[in-house]
């Protein structure tokens, strides 16, 4: 029998690693990691030590609730309930509420409902639905509700055109002004389109009624172009639909019409472009002198034989377009805001879109292409609106800001669209470099030091997007979690915490849809991320940080059957999942008169601490008092009881110099602890008190080299470090002698 | 009783007469070269102004010519530039952006194209001031002449008759 005594292993950051790799001892993430990594976390030097606990907040309206901070420095979660919306602060107060029908998303879809905070006002978006504002008023300091709407001026809703509808039909006016009637060429108009707006030749009318689906009734915000006519020598280089212009005099327009006089010679017609009305005497026959200007068209041109006149009524134009959102067409599924432009995209007509609001207008997203000729604040303008469509037609999912650029994450690929001061985010100056294949799952990717992480859209990777400092080829894309796959079943939401807070690590969060969290943290190199399970009796549904402060919504179970959803935030200082001072619970955990601490949690089992010294379970009764053990005084303002969760940790055992074909054992394991409370490695547990000790004071911590020997073999030997007991506990190293 | 006038003084009052005449002769001539000078110091610079207008409508229709290749050649790029981006060709803000920059473009052509066009018109009328200012010179130097015969011939005869009635014919 030969002794093999193993590498010990210091360096537990590579996390859990996936099970059927457990041989393949080359790879840093099996030298690194574990077997089972449960309920730990691991320090920038490597260690594992207890994930923190979660103190409860408040008992929340609904199982997602995000954090905000408005510009008087107030913070709120805004929590998710199935059509309804809370705003509360996070010291647990409910400030504003609201539930409506419009409110589209059930209590098992706020995962898909996307917001975006533009200053004071908080976006909303969720697939069918409308988008919603939520406002806070700086000088009330007071929230209200309210449906997304267009900025308007002087008559123009500042609203994004795009022609979806019979391409190639055109559109006729009987009129300029007032109550006009539309004629479309082609069927085109429905009764669910009245109070909708179209733009012809870059004038909004609104539809006040649909005769039938070719005529409507509509009224123009302003005044619709006026037609002219020009005599021409030779009419043949003109067709109905070129678009046609004066060869020294600012004349443009769209053919409507061709009439032949005394052939070749005769009339064109048309729509105004250059011009929203005609003025006799305005233009002439000449350019200069007695030298008749030209008409000219794609075709070729000809002289003006006589001044131009005003042209008939009822010329066809193809230039009208449709509103690209409205109750006819659908809304936006995702809100986004960078560069001070609010990011609209996933409409329901064009899901290849991005729709980026006017600089510093989040409500305003005038683009309208004809209109722009003559009005360039209709997206011309560096600063108007923009709105770009993907070729290829990927599904726009998110539209991020990070660093030089924004990336526009798809179902199809990854885009990086660059910005700078030379190059910046404006109409005409939009480029998509795809950077990746890979497509996006339904997840808000975050951002993390120098990388953007994001889940693929099997639900099964976590990908990072990272700057190459190259100028051909900027930024790549990089998988981080391919050991680790296992342990991400059906993620809905990915979080990230800067170490700024009562730990230095920087951690991100994955919630899979079983409530679990997978929690990683960048490895040295930051080539990889070494991922681990934490688990709770509590069903995590979502996370949402603002810098080190991590906040989790989360449902348990209580005796009587009911799902209790909390908002928690998390807290190095306790060993607990819905921690609870019990001599002083949090205002939005406040026990009503008569009950106690945990009249949420009635007739269940807690776990009580003060400070590192573990005070064991007690009962709750139905009222949710704690029951005393007799005798015992419980006053301490610092005892908090809550759930507890043991940690484990299992070993990989590669057994690198041990023959495969036999069967092996664990003859000693070995740990080395620091500043330990209760554990047990194996079948031995190392308590930190022992008896006779004094039961009311805190502890001495274990720290130093703890072994035991096991027994039995097996083809796959393992061994158990179980942090049992709540309380403080630094794993250094783990040390095995195996046999074989 | 006077004294009778010498055959010498009756040549020489002659003589006087005949240099009154050519002073006005030469005078008229004179006043003749002058105007054809006005005439064609105007018919050149009439000239020049006619050629400086025909000049200007070719420089209109030449700028004309070149800023439509000029905008046709820029739109073009920007069709290029813009077809590598990634982004369709419907897309509304390319298309706006273009929309506007024609707009610009053929603001810009019709206002220089309009104002070579005035200038030409100007040279044309500049032109024609010119021609008729040469032609009114001309006028003048023939009505300066003609009086300038007249003047020499009226003293001649003046001198003449003074003389002759010096004469005694007792």
């Amino acid at each position: 029998m030969a002794i093999e005594e193993l590498d010990p292993q210091f360096d537990f950051s590579g996390g859990q690693v996936n099970g059927s790799a457990r041989r393949r001892a080359e790879l840093p993430a099996v030298r690194t990691g574990g077997k089972i990594v449960r309920n730990w976390r691991t320090t920038n030097t490597g260690q594992l030590t207890p994930r923190p606990g979660r103190r409860a907040l408040f008992q929340a309206a609904g199982r997602r609730g995000d954090y905000i901070r408005v510009s008087t420095g107030e913070e709120f979660i805004m929590s998710f309930g199935a059509g309804s919306i809370s705003i509360v602060s996070t010291a647990g107060v409910v400030v504003a509420s609201q539930a409506s029908p419009t409110y589209l998303w059930s209590a098992t879809t706020t995962n898909l409902i996307s917001w975006a905070q533009a200053q004071d006002d908080i976006y909303i978006c969720f697939t069918g639905m409308r988008p919603q504002q939520l406002h806070w008023d700086r000088n009330a300091r007071q929230w209200s509700f309210l449906q997304f709407f267009f900025d308007t001026q002087q008559g123009v809703i500042k609203q994004p055109y795009y022609r979806l509808s019979v391409l190639g039909a055109t559109m006729s006016c009987s009129g300029v002004t007032g109550a006009v009637t539309a004629t479309c060429s082609a069927a085109f108009f429905t009764s669910a389109m009245v109070g909708s707006t179209l733009s012809i030749m870059g004038q909004q009318v609104t539809i006040n009624a649909v005769a039938d689906n070719q005529h409507a009734t509509v009224t123009p915000s302003y005044q619709l172009p006026a037609a002219i006519s020009i005599p021409v020598k030779d009419v043949t280089p003109f067709a109905v639909g070129q678009i046609v212009a004066a060869a020294s005099q600012n004349i443009k327009f769209e053919v409507g019409q061709v009439t032949v006089g005394v052939a070749p010679a005769g009339t064109v017609s048309g729509v105004l472009m250059s011009n929203l009305t005609f003025q006799t005497g305005l233009f002439s026959q000449y350019s200069s002198g007695t030298v008749a200007d030209l008409l000219v068209s794609p075709l070729g041109s000809s002289q003006f034989t006589a001044a131009p006149a005003a042209g008939p009524s009822n010329l066809p134009t193809v230039q009208w377009q449709e509103e690209l959102m409205s109750a006819a067409r659908g809304w936006p599924s995702f809100v986004g805001y960078d560069r001070s432009r609010l990011i609209f995209t996933g409409f329901p007509v064009a899901q290849n879109a991005v729709l980026w609001s006017g600089v510093g207008t989040p409500n305003s997203h005038w683009v309208d292409s004809v209109a722009a000729a003559n009005q360039p604040a209709a997206g011309a303008n560096a600063s108007s609106a923009i709105l770009q469509l993907i070729t290829n037609n990927p599904i726009v999912k998110y539209v991020i800001g990070w660093q030089q650029g924004e990336f526009c994450f798809t179902d199809r690929g990854v885009f990086f669209i660059p910005v700078s001061n030379a190059q910046p985010l404006a109409p005409g100056s939009v480029e998509f470099d795809k950077i990746s294949d890979d497509g996006i799952g339904p997840i808000r990717p975050v951002t993390i030091q120098d990388a953007m992480l994001f889940i693929n859209a099997g639900l099964t990777r976590v990908s990072a997007v990272r700057a190459t400092g190259s100028y051909t080829r900027p930024m790549i894309v990089e998988d981080v979690s391919d050991p680790h796959t296992d342990l991400f079943t059906s993620p809905i939401c990915l979080a990230v915490a800067t170490g700024d807070g009562q730990h230095p690590e920087r951690y991100i969060y994955v919630v899979n849809s079983s409530g679990s969290v997978v929690v990683g943290k960048l490895l040295p190199d930051r080539s990889s991320i070494g991922w681990a399970p934490w688990t709770s009796a509590g069903n995590v549904s979502w996370i949402t940080s603002f810098g080190p402060t991590v906040y989790y919504s989360s449902y348990y179970m209580n005796s009587l059957g009911a799902e209790i959803d909390t908002v928690e935030v998390e807290d190095d200082t306790v060993y607990f999942d819905f921690a609870i001072l019990i001599n002083s619970p949090a205002v939005g955990i406040a026990p009503p008169g008569g009950s106690g601490p945990f009249w949420l949690m009635p007739s269940s089992t807690v776990t009580l601490m003060d400070g590192a010294k573990d005070m064991g379970e007690r009962s709750v009764d139905a009222l949710g008092n704690i029951v005393a053990v007799q005798g015992e005084d419980l006053s301490s303002a610092t005892i908090y009881a809550g759930i507890f969760t043991p940690c484990l940790f299992n070993p990989i055992i590669p057994l690198t110099r041990a023959p495969r074909t036999k069967k092996a054992s664990i003859v000693r394991a070995a740990v080395n602890v620091k500043g330990a409370s209760q554990f047990t490695l194996g079948t031995r547990t190392f308590p930190v008190q022992h008896f006779g000790d004094d039961a009311t004071a805190q502890p001495i911590l274990n720290d130093g080299r703890f072994s035991v020997r096991t027994l039995g073999r097996s083809a796959d030997p393992t061994i158990d470090f179980i942090k049992d007991r709540p309380g403080p506990l630094t794993l250094c190293e783990m040390a095995l002698e195996v046999s074989s | 009783m006077g004294s009778a006038a010498s055959p010498l003084s009756l040549a020489a009052t002659g003589l006087s007469a005949v240099g009154q005449i050519s002073a006005g002769n030469t005078a008229a001539n004179n006043a003749k070269t002058q105007g054809m000078n006005g005439l064609m110091s105007g018919f050149l610079a009439s000239e020049d102004a006619q050629l400086a207008a025909d000049v200007g409508r070719l420089k209109a229709n030449q700028t004309n010519t070149f800023l439509l290749d000029r905008l046709n050649s820029q739109l073009s790029t920007a069709d290029a530039i813009m077809g590598g981006t990634g982004a369709t060709s419907d897309s509304p803000s390319n298309w706006a952006v273009r929309n506007r920059a024609e707009k610009v473009s053929n603001d810009y052509r019709t206002t220089q194209v309009g104002d070579i066009n005035m200038q030409a018109s100007a040279d044309q009328n500049a032109a024609q001031l010119y021609m008729m200012s040469g032609l009114r010179a001309m006028d003048i130097a023939n009505g300066n002449a003609a009086a300038d015969r007249t003047n020499g011939l009226l003293a001649a005869g003046g001198t003449l008759l003074k003389g002759i009635s010096g004469v005694s014919w007792s």
